[in-house]
């Protein structure tokens, strides 16, 4: 069958005329194809060819005849033409200004770290448009992200953060987090580096996560509510993978850490959690299996999955040997703790086991509200024993992130370790796609230097990610580093050889 | 007015199930790891809006 | 709820941008402009630019009334002319009002031979003033009147004109739009440059006129006129464009600017779902190149014109990645130029099809100005021209931004006529 289409006056330049031509006559079904002018020449070819010209064409239309066996292959045809000649040709790829130049759904996820005012709203608008939201930025106030939050959960999209550092949605690492594994746990974080460490643990053991929807740090606090936290509970409920759920968080408002874990009762499926900082009073008369610490978290997931106590971590016996060993090494006058964490749950944790493993220990820190130790007098200087939280805001108001860029914690390393009474230093390496490249080299040179102090360091990551987790622990090893699993473990670690160095400093 | 359909949250969007494709708006290091990924990913170039007055802001977010 | 009013604006605005981007304009005739101009009636002078009281014009439009009323013999001097005037005997109306054009002062009068546009896909008509020769700027651009201009209109009128108008009759109109779209992927942006736009439509006209059954000397001095004047095809731009943005005049909801214009002391802007109503603020100075050193910005008078028609069209200023040359003159770059462009898509509702631009890797130009992208953006429209000195004549060219203000002014006032409950 032959026929001509017309696109009404439309001015198109002979050699584009001439290539979509060609390009018409590639269309499967298509026995041949014109495009052209409304011309006389071109008129009195198509007629030439068997073509039945519309009567009404005039110089300025585009005529399209197509020679096709089938009806619909000349409606594609059509279209075909009509995209050819009405588009740019430049394969240019678009450039977003921000979400107003998306169409709806055209992402899966709208990441934002710029300023407060202004991730309001474009995070706003991305939810109009249907897409999840992950929000690095922090500066939004406590009300507004209970407001966001509702909106996006009666919107049915995901929204992690305000204040929000790790994420794992989909196999993609958000942010900073790690990735991990594929496995049938569902982590839901108010804590970046808590939810990572309990997912990386878990990977550790051998399985995997389904996703780490973090919350941002403010979820549980009082004017936020946990809306982020128990819509994402209801999501994993739903979610088909997802076997086991784990709620990872600090210790939060009461109130709301109840609502959520009356959620957690309602659910068919098994929920762990962990709130840092919690006893066994706030998990009484509820379903969840409630935990103390970021590795018994995660060892509750695997028994849940293989219903065997998992191995990881240094054995009691191991712990005792190893710490004997560390204090043999110290030299009379050495004394003090300090501990460098980039992970304030890292910190938290830490300053915690601290405290119920060697209680009679003085910590000074620079964190604010924490039971667990004693105010240092400014964050420069370390006092006795202490546990610095080099995330804090004293800290990255001066210098980027020690997780993106190392030379912060670099100098303060060198400066414990140039205090003649520093016996014991602890940090924590992050890894993961989204953070520093090279995080854990840059301390190694200060560490040769300094055989006469224990460096304990702890690496939370990944086996995917691109730092190398097994390279790094290979190169620290070999530099005299102690290298630990898990930010508890490196917390218990040092405990035992400060309670054995107390011990001999009193002989 | 009905009261029961305003409340009715919408369909929970599902779970993304392979790498999702992300807009970044903001720090160019997350960009890169999205990229080195394998996100199907876009740097938003944006930069801080003109400072209008309270009225036209608040116009704009009426009829925008 | 509000998602409503949204969708509604936007609905409005692909309305009225596609008047724009699928208008179909053709030249049919020239004719005076009593009789094509809706509205225009006797003892009525029409100028460029948002209304002004006469007190208040500047030297130029106060000089353009005086020669408007010479022209027509509504005075016999320039005493009386003055004095008739002030008397409210004469209508003063802004060219943009109705459907015409006031490039430069915008003079134009009931007797004035205009050249008459027809759109017909928006069923509307658009007259504009043609070039008026070796005199150039002359009455209508720039308000002069002598007894040489007058008798030059004459003999426009009788003798120059005749032959145009049996060949439209004879070969049923020159349709502007391939022209417009094949000059602007040769080099011309249709405001200050239309040298390619020149060439194809003497291409396409002169051999018309030469087959005229009319004696050889007649149809020379149309041929030498058409030829010989600088810019030819300036007019039919404009009235190309006007009868597109007529075409989107009253659309109910639609945010998109229908018309731009200065008179030297205020600068306007109309919008579609506003119409009948102008929103004014002082008009700006231009950017540029002035012709001699002598002259600087104290000498500019602030703009005066209509001409931007074409960029409310999507031309001029918004083709600016189609002329780097013209761009070149006021010191950019090419990619200044392209840079110019993709700016203004920024502050546009679509791209039009039909103008697929080399230099843009062959991307569509932008069209249709929407007042609310203006404001988000802070990117105010750019406008190319002539710098005029203030006691008249041209003194260099360049580029200007409409005030921000007037978009303030009619976003307010859409929320007044617009919101809801």
């Amino acid at each position: 069958m032959k026929e001509v289409f017309l696109l009404k006056n439309r001015y198109v330049d002979s050699v584009t005329l001439m290539t979509v031509a060609v390009e018409l006559t590639e269309i499967g079904g298509v026995d041949g194809a014109e495009c052209g002018m409304g011309t006389r020449p071109n008129i009195d070819m198509l007629k030439g060819l068997g073509y039945e010209v519309p009567a009404d064409v005039t110089q300025n239309d585009i005529m399209i005849a197509v020679d096709a066996a089938e009806e619909k292959t000349f409606r594609e045809v059509c279209d075909f033409a009509e995209k050819e000649l009405s588009a740019g040709h430049s394969g240019r790829s678009k450039t977003y200004h921000d979400v107003d130049d998306m169409d709806d759904g055209e992402f899966d996820i709208v990441q934002i770290s710029i300023p407060g005012e202004y991730a309001l709203k474009e995070a706003y608008k991305a939810i109009d448009k249907g897409m999840h939201v992950f929000m690095f930025t922090a500066d939004i106030s406590l009300e507004e992200e209970h407001d966001l939050k509702v909106y996006a959960r009666d919107h049915g999209c995901l929204m992690m953060g305000p204040d929000a550092g790790v994420g794992l949605v989909g196999g993609l690492c958000m942010a900073a987090g790690s990735i991990v594994d594929f496995g049938p746990v569902g982590i839901i974080g108010a804590s970046g580096s808590g939810s990572q460490e309990v997912a990386c643990l878990i990977e550790q053991m051998g399985y995997g996560v389904t996703c780490i929807l973090g919350t941002g740090g403010r979820d549980l606090k009082k004017p936020v509510g946990g809306v982020s936290m128990m819509a994402d509970i209801d999501r994993l409920e739903q979610d088909e993978d997802t076997k086991i759920i784990c709620l990872v968080s600090m210790l939060a408002d009461r109130g709301v850490m109840e609502e959520v874990l009356k959620k957690a009762d309602t659910l068919t499926k098994p929920v762990v959690a962990v709130f840092l900082g919690a006893g066994p009073e706030l998990y009484e008369g509820h379903k969840v299996i409630g935990t103390y610490d970021l590795t018994e978290a995660a060892k509750a997931c695997v028994k849940l999955i293989t219903d065997e106590e998992p191995d990881i971590g240094l054995t009691d016996e191991e712990r005792e040997k190893l710490a004997d060993e560390c204090v043999a090494k110290l030299a009379p006058g050495r004394k003090y703790f300090r501990g460098i964490y980039t992970g304030g749950t890292f910190a938290e944790e830490a300053l915690m086991t601290f405290r119920k493993e060697a209680p009679d220990m003085l910590m000074h820190t620079n964190r604010d509200n924490t039971e667990y130790a004693v105010r240092l007098k400014s964050h420069k200087k370390s006092e006795g024993n202490s546990l610095i939280d080099i995330g804090d805001l004293d800290f990255t108001a001066e210098a980027p992130h020690t997780v993106f860029d190392p030379t912060q914690r670099v100098l303060r390393y060198r400066q414990e370790l140039s205090d003649p009474e520093t016996a014991l230093v602890a940090m924590d390496i992050i890894l993961g796609p989204g953070v520093a490249a090279d995080p854990a080299s840059c301390y190694l040179p200060i560490a040769r230097e300094h055989p006469d102090v224990i460096t304990v360091i702890s690496v939370c990551g990944g086996k995917w990610d691109p730092q190398g987790k097994d390279k790094i622990k290979k190169e620290m090893r070999e530099a005299g580093v102690i290298v630990v699993e898990s930010d508890h473990e490196s917390a218990m670690l040092c405990s035992a050889i400060m309670k054995k160095l107390e011990a001999r400093n009193h002989e | 007015m009905n009261d029961i359909n305003e409340k009715r949250p919408a369909a929970v969007k599902p779970l993304p199930k392979e790498i999702p494709s992300v807009a970044n708006l903001g720090i160019m290091m997350f960009y890169d790891a999205l990229v080195t990924q394998g996100s199907k990913c876009v740097q938003v170039e944006w930069v801080p809006p003109v400072k209008q007055s309270a009225e036209i802001t608040e116009l704009l977010d009426e009829f925008l | 709820m509000s998602t409503d009013i949204k969708q509604k604006i936007a609905e409005a605005n692909k309305a009225a941008a596609a008047c724009l981007t699928d208008n179909d304009p053709w030249w049919m005739d020239i004719r005076p402009a009593g009789e094509c101009i809706e509205g225009l009636e006797d003892h009525m002078i029409l100028h460029s630019g948002p209304p002004v009281d006469l007190d208040d014009m500047v030297m130029l439009h106060q000089r353009g009334m005086v020669s408007a009323m010479l022209f027509e013999g509504w005075a016999k001097d320039e005493k009386e002319a003055v004095e008739i005037l002030h008397s409210g005997e004469i209508k003063i109306e802004s060219a943009l009002d109705h459907n015409t054009v006031g490039a430069g002062t915008g003079i134009i009068t009931k007797s004035l031979a205009m050249v008459y546009v027809e759109d017909r896909r928006n069923h509307t008509t658009a007259a504009t003033f043609p070039a008026e020769g070796p005199f150039e700027g002359g009455f209508c651009g720039w308000g002069l009147y002598s007894p040489e201009i007058g008798a030059n209109l004459r003999m426009m009128r009788n003798e120059l004109f005749p032959p145009m108008r049996e060949m439209l009759a004879k070969c049923g109109g020159i349709a502007l739009k391939p022209i417009l779209a094949e000059s602007m992927q040769m080099g011309d942006e249709n405001h200050t440059r239309q040298t390619a736009a020149d060439l194809l439509f003497d291409k396409l006209v002169l051999p018309k006129l030469f087959e005229l059954d009319l004696p050889k000397e007649v149809i020379m001095k149309t041929v030498k006129y058409i030829v010989d004047t600088p810019r030819f095809f300036h007019c039919y731009g404009q009235g190309a464009s006007r009868a597109a943005a007529l075409g989107a005049d009253g659309i109910p909801y639609s945010t998109m600017v229908t018309a731009l214009g200065g008179n030297g002391v205020e600068f306007g802007i109309k919008v579609a779902g506003l119409p009948g109503q102008w929103f004014t603020a002082p008009a700006p100075f231009m950017t540029g190149k002035y012709t001699s050193t002598k002259f600087t910005q104290k000498d500019q008078l602030p703009w005066i014109g209509d001409s931007c028609v074409v960029e409310t069209a999507g031309m001029g200023g918004f083709a600016a990645a189609a002329s780097p040359i013209v761009c070149n003159l006021r010191g950019m770059s090419l990619s200044d130029a392209i840079a110019q462009t993709r700016e203004m898509e920024r502050i546009t509702i679509t791209r039009n099809p039909n103008y697929i631009i080399p230099n843009l890797d062959f991307d569509p130009l932008p069209s249709g100005i929407d007042i609310r992208l203006v404001l988000k953006t802070g990117i105010s429209p750019v406008i190319h021209g002539g710098m005029f000195n203030k006691t008249g004549g041209l003194i260099g060219a360049g580029m200007a931004r409409v005030p921000m203000e007037c978009f303030e002014k009619a976003m307010k006032a859409f929320a007044v006529k617009y919101r809801e409950g």
